[in-house]
C-alpha cells in the first residue's frame, strides 16, 4: 500500500512504472522504491494497485450502499434524505472477487427486491437542473413493497459470503490488508443491517405504510460532484494513469470487474446528511468529487476498452452528466466519433420464430435405426419431443404453470420409451440440434422492443426495469411459475429465456442412459465445430461460437450439475470431496483444445466455449489438480495470446470474467509467466499439419457477438441507466438503439470416419501432394469423392437394391418348393448380384469426375496435377463406395424381404384366398391421366344410386343408359390414374349388379348384345386369375364356397328373379349372362354345381324352380357341347355332368 | 357456392343438422344454406353421423340389443314383411343401415359357441351379399348397403377414391404450377418417417407465407377433425418440415389456424393460384 501512495505522490516517471510493468526492467529510481523485490511484487503490482484504489475509496462508497428506508429508519428521521433510485448492486464489496460481481442474473435478482415505480411524466421524478447546485433536491414520489426489505440486506450480502468464505484454502491474501478491510467492512454493516431489519419489522407492525405509501412528494438530496472541490488533483492523476495502464495491458485480473467498479465511482450518491455524520479517514478518494474526477479520468483513458462494446452503453457514457461536467472534450467530441465509427450488424433477422430440427433422410431414416420397431419408436420419440417443446414454449411464461406437473411424465416416458443406444442416440441428436436453432435466436437483454409511450421511454432508458415491471405482472412473486423441481442451485442461473427448457428436460428426464449420449454428443458436438473451416464471415463465425457456447454449457451442466451443492462446504468435507475426485477424467480435454487453439491461432473460437464451460465449474472442481492445468493455461493466453483487438476484447473479458469467479483459485493469477510457461510445454510447436485458416488475426468479432458471449456487460450500461433515469436532466434523450439477431439453423458438420493412419508411401506421397497445392485441392477433391460415392450409394439403394429384391420375390414363386432354404441361397446370390452392380455403378460416375474438378480446381493447376486429382478423387469415391458395401450389403438385408414375400406365399397357398387381378396404378404405369373421364367416385354414386331406384322405385333404365355406363366405366378404368384396387373391385361388383339386377327388373332394355359387351368388358378389365390360385377354399362347413362376383344363382338373387314381373325374359337374360360369363371363362362349371347345390337345399315356389331347372339344363347342354369339342380340352370339360342333370330333372317334377 | 364457413353459420348449420330426420338431410340443408355448396352440406352431414355413430355404436350393439334386433329381423320374415325391414330398423334404433346389416350378419352367422364370425367373412359377405346364404337377409343387407353413404363397402369406396383423386388431382394441379414436389410413395421409399402427401422439394409462398409441404383433405375441416390430424399428421409434418399447407377440399371452418398459435400451418380449400415460386434465374 505505501508503494502505490508512494508511487502515486512521488514524481518517478510513470514511464518507467510502465516499462517495468511491461518487460520487468527497472529503471534506477523505480529500484529504490521497489528496493529488492521487483519481481516478486511485478505480478501482484496491478491486484495492489486495485486493492489500493478500493481501501482508499472504501468509506465513501459505503455511505452509498443503503436503500432509502434503510436510510431513512437509521439514521435519519427526516425523509428529506432518502435516495430515490439507484439501488447499488455491489457498491459496498467492491472487490475482484466478489462473485457473480454485477452477473446479469445476480443483478435482476438483487433488482427484483426493490421494484420502483417510474412515472415518466412526473416533474417531481424527473425534476429539471437548472437550480442544480451542491446538492439538489428531488420530490420523492415512489411506491415501496414493504417486504423487500427483509430480504434486500441478505440478498446483497450473500455473494460477500460466498466470496469471502467459500473459498476452501484461503488463498494467500491474508497479508492483503484491503481484504481484512473489506471483511471488517461487511461485517459490520451486516451487522448493521440486521439491527436495522429488526427495527424495520418493528416498524412494520405501526401503521407507518400508509405514510410511505403516499404520493406526498418527498425530497431527497445528494452531493453533486463539482471540479472546483477536487483535492489532489496531480495525485488523482498519478492513480489514473497507472489504472488505466494495467487496464488497457490487460494487467488485472478482470478489466469487466473494474470497469464496473470505476462506473459505480462515477454514479456514487451520498446524502449531505450522511456525509456530515460519518468522518471520513482521510484519503485520495474521500470525496464524491474525488471518486469521480478519477473515475471519469480513467474511463476516459482505457479507451482501447470502449472500441468494443455496444453503441448503448456508449450512448449512456455520452450523456451522463457527470462525464459531461469532468471531461466534456472525450463525451462531446470522441465519443460521438466513436459511437458513428460503430456500425451495428444485423446478423439476426427479426421476424424469425425457432425452426424445427429438419428431417433428413442422410440421418433420419429408416436405414438409420437397427430395426423398425426402433424406427418407429423414434418416430414417435420425436413428435412427443416437439410436442413438449411447443407446450412450454406456450405455457412457460404463464403464471402458476408449472412444468414438473405439466410434462414430467411425458417427457419421462418419451426418453425411455425404447432403452436402446439407437433411439438414446438419436433423441441426443436431436436434442442438441434443437438446442441450437433456439440457441442462434437468444436476444441480447435489451432486444424486446416497446412501443413509444411511456414503456417505449423506460425501453430507452431502464430496459431491466422494462423487463422487471413486465416480470411484475405477468408473473407476481408469489405465483412465479415453479419451473422446476430440486434445489435452487447456482449452476442452474446460467440459463436464461429457452435454454430453461432443454436444462429443466434434462432434470426432468432423470435418465442416466440419456444424459450419458447427450454428453457424448455434446462432446462431438464441440469436436466438429471447433475444427469448423466454415468461419469466413462473421455472421457464420457468430453462429459457430454461439453454438459451441451453448454446447458447452450444457456439457458443463452435465457434468458438474452432480456435484453442485447449495450449501457451503466445510472445508473437512470439501477435502474429502477432492480426494474422492482426484482422478477424475472431464469429459473433454480442454488443454489440448487451448493449446492446439493457441498454436492454430484459433483461440477465438476456443476460449468462449472453454469459459462459458469452467463458469459451470462446482467449486471442488476448480481445484482439482486436473483443472489446474487448465487454468494456468488460461492466465497464460490471458497474458500473453496476441490477437486481433476486438478478438482479444472478447478472449480477455470472458477470461477476466472466469478469474473474477468466487470458485476460482486467486493465487494462481500472481504466478509469474515463466512458472506458466511450464505448464504450457514447448511454445514453438510446430504447426506443419495446419489445414484450418487462423482465426485470431482476422476481423470476426464484433460489438453485438460480444454482448452475445458476454451478457454480463449488460450490467455496465444498467448502472449508468439506472443513474441516469433517477436524473431528471438525462431523461428522455437517449435514443433507443435496438439490436436485432439473426437466426440460422446450425449444422452439423459429419466428420468422416478416419480410415486407420497405416501410412504407406504411396500415402505419404499423396499426403504431400496435397501438403504443397492450395488446401482448397484437397477440400475440392475429397468434398467431390464425398458427394459422388454418396450418390452411388443412394442409387444402390433406392434403385439397384428394391429392382435385385423384386426379381428374387419373382424368383420365390417358381422356386421349387423342394429346395432346401431357398431364402439364404437367394440372399446370398443377392449380395453378389448387388455389389457386382454396385461397382459398375461406381465406375461409371467416376466417368464425370474428370469435368467436374476441371470446373472446380483452380484453373492455373497443371494438367498433369489434374490428372492426379482425378485419379485420387475416383479411388475415393471407389473406396467409399466399397466401405459402404461392405458394411451394409450382408445377406441379413435382404432376409427380411424374401421371409416376408416367402410367408406371404405360404399364407396364400394355406388360405387359397381367390383374390381376382385388380388392375392399379401402379400395374399400368403407362396410363395417362385423363381427367376428362368421370371420377371414379362419381361413378360409384352413380351406379349405386341406378340400383337402388330401379329396385325401390322401379326407375327406367334405357339400353343407351346402359351403353353409356358402359363407355364411361371402361374410361374410368383404363384412362385414370386415381383408381385404387379397392375401387376397381367395387365397380366390378356394382357394374355387374346392375347388369343383372336390370336384366331381372326391366329386361326389354337389355339386348343380348349389351350382354355381350359387358362381358367382353369384365373380360378385360378384371381378366381371371390362374387355375393354380381359384382352387377350392379350404373352410369351415357352412361357410362361403367361392368368392367370385360373378353369382347368378345363388339365393339372392333367386329372391330377385322371384321379384321380376315377366319371369321368362327375366330368366332367358340371366341364362345368356351366365353363359357367356362361362364361355369367357370368368364362372367355371363347378362355381355352378356349387350354387345349383345351395339353391335347392332352400324351399322356393314351384315356378321359380322349374324356371330355375331350365336354366341349369341349358347350361348342362352347354357344357355337353363343349365337352365333345376336341379343340377344347380342359381339365374342366372332364368335369361330370350327371350332378346337375340330376338337379335339373329334380327341380322340373312338379310334386315336388 | 362458398365453403368456407364463420363459426357461426357451422354452428346453425349443426343445430339445423340436429333437428332434422336421418334420411335425406341434404335436400332440406339445400333449402335452408342455399348459399353453401352441396358437397360441403354432405360432408357435415357425412361427419356429424359419423360422430353420433362413433358416441353410440358401442352401445347400440350389444349383444342383448343385436339380439333383440335380429329376433325382430326374422319375426318380420316369418311376418312376411314389405322389403326394406332393415331399413326400417334401422330408423327406429339409430344405427345406420350397413351397421345394422352388419350387426345382424354377424349375429346370422355366428358360431356354436356363439362367438362372433371372423372379420373376415363378414367383409366378404358385406362386399358381395350374393354370397350370403340366407335369401332375404341377403337381399335386405343389399338394400342397406345402397342406402348407406357413410358406412359399408360401396361408401368406403367412394370415401376412399375421392380422397385419392383429390390427391392425385393436387399432384397434376402442381405440375401444372411446375412445382417440383415429392409424394407420398416416395418418401416412403426413401425411408421417411412421416409422409405427407406433397413434400415440396422446392419451397414456395402463399400469401406471403413459405410452405414446404401439403396435405390433401377430401373433407369439411371442423374442429375435431382438425384437432385429429394436427395431433396424428401434421404437427409431425411441421416438426420435421416446417410450415405446411392443408386443404380441405370440401371446406373448413374459419380461424382453425388460430389452434396451432405459433405453428404455421395454411388451411385452405383449394390450391392458391397465387404461388409464388422461387426466382430460378441465373
Amino acid at each position: 500500500m505505501a508503494l502505490i501512495l508512494d508511487l502515486v505522490s512521488g514524481d518517478i516517471a510513470l514511464f518507467h512504472v510502465f516499462t517495468w510493468l511491461d518487460i520487468g526492467s527497472v529503471h534506477q529510481d523505480l529500484k529504490e522504491l521497489l528496493k529488492d523485490e521487483t519481481e516478486n511484487i511485478r505480478y501482484s503490482f496491478p491486484q495492489l494497485l486495485i486493492a489500493f484504489i478500493k481501501e482508499q475509496s472504501s468509506s465513501i462508497v459505503k455511505l452509498h450502499n443503503i436503500h432509502p428506508y434503510e436510510l431513512h429508519t437509521i439514521s435519519s428521521p427526516k425523509r428529506e434524505n432518502v435516495l430515490p433510485t439507484v439501488n447499488n448492486l455491489t457498491l459496498s464489496s467492491p472487490s475482484p472477487n466478489f462473485k457473480n460481481n454485477g452477473s446479469c442474473q445476480e443483478t435482476r435478482k438483487i433488482r427484483k427486491i426493490t421494484p420502483q415505480r417510474l412515472d415518466l411524466s412526473s416533474d417531481s421524478a424527473f425534476p429539471s437542473l437548472q437550480h442544480s447546485t451542491q446538492t439538489r433536491e428531488i420530490p420523492k414520489k415512489r411506491r415501496i413493497n414493504p417486504t423487500q426489505l427483509i430480504e434486500s440486506p441478505v440478498a446483497t450480502r450473500v455473494p460477500l459470503q460466498f466470496g469471502s468464505c467459500s473459498r476452501p484454502s484461503p488463498p494467500a491474501l491474508g497479508h492483503n490488508a484491503f481484504n481484512q478491510a473489506l471483511e471488517q467492512s461487511c461485517h459490520k454493516s451486516l451487522d448493521q443491517e440486521r439491527a436495522l431489519l429488526k427495527e424495520k419489522k418493528h416498524q412494520i407492525t405501526i401503521p407507518t405504510i400508509s405514510d410511505l405509501g403516499s404520493n406526498t412528494p418527498k425530497n431527497w438530496m445528494c452531493v453533486e460532484p463539482d471540479i472546483n472541490f477536487v483535492t489532489k488533483q496531480s495525485q488523482l492523476g498519478r492513480l489514473s494513469a497507472l489504472f488505466s495502464f494495467c487496464l488497457s495491458r490487460n494487467l488485472v485480473p478482470s478489466v469487466f470487474s473494474e470497469i464496473q467498479f470505476l462506473i459505480q465511482l462515477l454514479v456514487l450518491r451520498v446524502s449531505p446528511a450522511k456525509l456530515k455524520q460519518t468522518h471520513l479517514a482521510q484519503s485520495l478518494l474521500d470525496s464524491v468529487h474525488n471518486c469521480v474526477y478519477f473515475s471519469a479520468k480513467t474511463l476516459e483513458q482505457v479507451e482501447s476498452i470502449w472500441c468494443h462494446v455496444d453503441q448503448s452503453i456508449l450512448q449512456q457514457l455520452r450523456h451522463n452528466p457527470r462525464l459531461l461536467l469532468f471531461c466534456s472534450e472525450w463525451t462531446n467530441d470522441k465519443l460521438p466519433k466513436l459511437i458513428s465509427s460503430i456500425t451495428n450488424v444485423d446478423r439476426i433477422s427479426p421476424h424469425k420464430t425457432v425452426a424445427n430440427v429438419a428431417f433428413q433422410t442422410e440421418t433420419d431414416n429408416r436405414f438409420n435405426f437397427a430395426s423398425d420397431s426402433s424406427f418407429q419408436v423414434f418416430r414417435k420419440q420425436r413428435d412427443q419431443f416437439c410436442e413438449a417443446w411447443q407446450i412450454w414454449k406456450v405455457n412457460s411464461s404463464i403464471p402458476g404453470w408449472n412444468m414438473s406437473i405439466a410434462l414430467q411424465k411425458m417427457i419421462q416416458s418419451l426418453v425411455d420409451l425404447r432403452r436402446d443406444c439407437v433411439n438414446y442416440a438419436h433423441l441426443a441428436r436431436l436434442f442438441r440440434l434443437q438446442l441450437l436453432n433456439v440457441a442462434q435466436l437468444v436476444k441480447p437483454v435489451n432486444e424486446l422492443e416497446e412501443p413509444d409511450g411511456p414503456l417505449g421511454q423506460l425501453q430507452s432508458s431502464d430496459p431491466d426495469k422494462l423487463r422487471r415491471l413486465r416480470d411484475r405482472i405477468t408473473n407476481p412473486p408469489e405465483s412465479r411459475p415453479a419451473r422446476c423441481i430440486g434445489t435452487e442451485n447456482d449452476i442452474k442461473m446460467h440459463f436464461e429465456g429457452d435454454q430453461e427448457f432443454f436444462r429443466d428436460f434434462i432434470l426432468l428426464a432423470a435418465s442416466p442412459a440419456f444424459n450419458e449420449h447427450l454428453k457424448n454428443s455434446l462432446v462431438s458436438g464441440i469436436e466438429d465445430l471447433s475444427s469448423s473451416e466454415d468461419c469466413d464471415d462473421r455472421a457464420q463465425f457468430a453462429e459457430t461460437i454461439i453454438a459451441l457456447q451453448v454446447m458447452a454449457k450444457f456439457l458443463g451442466f452435465l457434468h458438474f450439475y452432480p456435484h453442485a451443492s447449495a450449501d457451503h462446504l466445510p472445508e473437512h468435507i470439501f477435502h474429502h470431496l477432492s480426494r474422492l475426485r482426484i482422478s477424475q477424467r472431464e469429459p473433454i480435454d480442454l488443454v489440448s483444445y487451448i493449446k492446439d487453439a493457441f498454436h492454430r491461432g484459433r483461440l477465438v473460437l476456443v476460449i468462449p466455449w472453454v469459459v462459458t464451460y469452467l463458469t459451470l465449474a462446482d467449486p471442488v472442481s476448480l481445484c482439482l489438480p486436473g483443472f489446474h492445468s487448465v487454468l494456468c493455461h488460461l492466465i497464460f493466453v490471458y497474458r500473453k495470446a496476441e490477437l486481433a483487438p476486438a478478438n482479444s476484447f472478447l478472449i480477455r473479458i470472458l477470461l477476466g470474467w472466469l478469474f473474477s469467479q468466487s470458485n476460482f483459485p486467486l493465487p494462481l493469477l500472481a504466478k509469474p509467466d515463466d512458472d506458466l510457461l511450464i505448464e504450457f510445454g514447448n511454445l514453438s510447436l510446430a504447426t506443419t499439419e495446419d489445414q484450418l485458416p487462423r482465426l485470431d488475426q482476422s476481423r470476426l468479432v464484433d460489438s453485438s457477438l460480444v454482448h452475445q458471449c458476454c451478457p454480463f456487460l449488460w450490467s455496465w450500461k444498467h448502472l449508468l441507466a439506472e443513474f441516469a433515469c433517477s436524473d431528471a436532466k438525462s431523461s428522455g434523450e437517449k435514443a433507443s438503439l435496438s439490436r436485432k439477431i439473426t437466426p440460422v439453423s446450425a449444422e452439423e458438420n459429419s466428420s468422416p470416419v478416419k480410415a486407420p493412419a497405416v501410412k504407406t508411401l504411396q500415402q505419404s506421397l499423396e499426403e504431400n501432394f496435397f501438403h504443397n497445392q492450395p488446401s482448397s485441392v484437397k477440400r475440392t477433391v475429397e468434398f467431390v469423392a464425398e458427394r459422388l460415392a454418396s450418390n452411388v450409394v443412394r442409387d444402390v439403394r433406392h434403385q439397384i437394391i428394391p429392382r435385385l429384391v423384386l426379381n428374387a420375390q419373382a424368383t420365390l414363386k417358381t422356386w421349387p418348393s423342394t429346395a432346401k432354404d431357398p431364402v439364404e441361397s437367394l440372399c446370398l446370390q443377392l449380395c453378389v448380384d448387388v455389389r457386382n452392380e454396385a461397382a459398375s455403378a461406381a465406375t461409371s460416375a467416376i466417368a464425370s469426375l474428370e469435368s467436374t474438378l476441371t470446373a472446380l480446381l483452380p484453373n492455373d493447376l497443371l494438367p498433369p496435377v489434374r490428372r492426379v486429382c482425378v485419379s485420387i478423387a475416383s479411388k475415393l469415391t471407389q473406396g467409399k463406395v466399397l466401405d459402404w458395401i461392405q458394411l451394409h450389403v450382408t445377406k441379413s438385408l435382404f432376409k427380411n424381404d424374401l421371409e416376408v414375400e416367402l410367408a406371404k406365399l405360404d399364407k396364400s397357398c394355406a388360405r387359397r384366398v381367390t383374390t381376382p387381378g385388380c388392375p392399379t396404378a401402379s400395374d399400368k404405369p403407362q396410363v395417362v391421366h385423363d381427367s376428362t373421364t368421370q371420377a371414379p367416385s362419381f361413378l360409384i354414386d352413380r351406379l349405386k344410386t341406378l340400383i337402388r331406384q330401379v329396385i325401390r322405385d322401379a326407375s327406367k333404365v334405357t339400353e343407351q343408359d346402359l351403353t353409356d355406363l358402359l363407355s364411361n366405366s371402361e374410361s374410368t378404368l383404363h384412362r385414370r390414374v386415381d383408381v385404387t384396387p379397392i375401387v376397381s373391385k367395387c365397380l366390378q361388383q356394382l357394374t355387374f349388379d346392375l347388369l343383372f339386377i336390370v336384366c331381372v327388373f326391366q329386361p326389354e332394355s337389355v339386348g343380348s348384345q349389351t350382354i355381350t359387351a359387358w362381358v367382353t368388358f369384365w373380360c378385360k378389365t378384371y381378366p381371371s386369375v390362374d387355375p393354380a390360385e381359384t382352387e377350392e377354399p379350404v373352410q369351415p362347413p357352412g361357410a362361403l364356397i367361392s368368392t367370385c362376383v360373378w353369382q347368378v344363382l345363388t339365393p339372392k338373387q333367386l329372391l330377385l328373379l322371384a321379384q321380376s314381373t315377366s319371369p321368362r325374359e327375366s330368366w332367358n337374360h340371366v341364362t345368356t349372362l351366365l353363359l357367356q360369363l362361362m364361355k369367357s371363362g370368368l364362372v367355371r362349371y363347378k362355381d355352378v354345381q356349387e350354387q345349383a347345390i345351395a339353391v335347392v337345399r332352400q324351399e322356393w315356389p314351384q315356378e321359380l324352380l322349374g324356371r330355375f331347372a331350365t336354366c341349369v339344363r341349358d347350361i348342362v347342354d352347354w357344357h355337353r357341347n363343349k365337352k365333345s369339342d376336341p379343340n377344347l380340352s380342359t381339365a374342366e370339360s372332364c368335369e361330370d355332368d350327371g350332378l346337375l342333370s340330376w338337379l335339373s330333372w329334380f327341380c322340373a317334377q312338379d310334386d315336388l | 357456392m362458398a365453403r368456407v364457413l364463420n363459426q357461426t353459420t357451422y354452428n346453425s348449420l349443426l343445430d339445423s343438422l340436429y333437428k332434422l330426420p336421418f334420411r335425406n338431410r341434404i335436400q332440406s340443408l339445400q333449402k335452408l344454406f342455399p348459399e353453401l355448396s352441396v358437397d360441403t352440406l354432405k360432408c357435415v352431414v357425412a361427419q356429424e353421423c359419423q360422430k353420433r355413430m362413433k358416441g353410440s355404436h358401442g352401445r347400440l350393439t350389444t349383444s342383448e340389443t343385436v339380439e333383440a334386433m335380429y329376433k325382430k329381423f326374422t319375426n318380420s320374415i316369418l311376418m312376411n314383411e314389405e322389403p326394406g325391414i332393415l331399413l326400417r330398423l334401422s330408423d327406429e334404433v339409430g344405427l345406420t343401415p350397413a351397421l345394422l346389416a352388419r350387426s345382424i350378419i354377424e349375429r346370422h352367422y355366428q358360431r356354436d359357441d356363439k362367438s362372433k364370425p371372423a372379420k373376415l367373412l363378414v367383409s366378404t359377405l358385406m362386399k358381395n351379399t350374393a354370397l350370403i346364404d340366407d335369401r332375404d337377409l341377403a337381399f335386405e343387407t343389399y338394400l342397406c348397403l345402397l342406402e348407406d353413404d357413410e358406412y359399408g363397402p360401396i361408401a368406403e369406396a367412394t370415401k376412399q377414391s375421392k380422397g385419392y383423386e383429390y390427391e392425385i388431382y393436387l399432384r397434376m394441379e402442381l405440375e401444372n404450377c411446375k412445382v417440383s414436389f415429392l409424394h407420398e410413395d416416395h418418401l416412403r421409399m426413401k425411408g421417411y418417417d412421416k409422409t405427407p402427401d406433397i413434400k415440396l422439394e422446392i419451397p414456395v409462398a402463399i400469401d406471403g407465407q413459405v410452405i414446404n409441404w401439403i396435405e390433401s383433405k377430401a373433407l369439411f375441416g371442423d374442429e375435431e377433425v382438425h384437432r385429429g390430424y394436427l395431433k396424428d399428421q401434421l404437427y409431425s409434418y411441421w416438426n420435421r418440415f416446417g410450415p405446411g399447407l392443408v386443404i380441405y377440399w370440401f371446406g373448413y371452418v374459419e380461424d382453425l389456424e388460430k389452434i396451432h398459435q405459433n405453428r404455421i400451418i395454411l388451411i385452405r380449400d383449394t390450391l392458391p393460384t397465387n404461388m409464388v415460386l422461387m426466382d430460378q434465374h441465373l
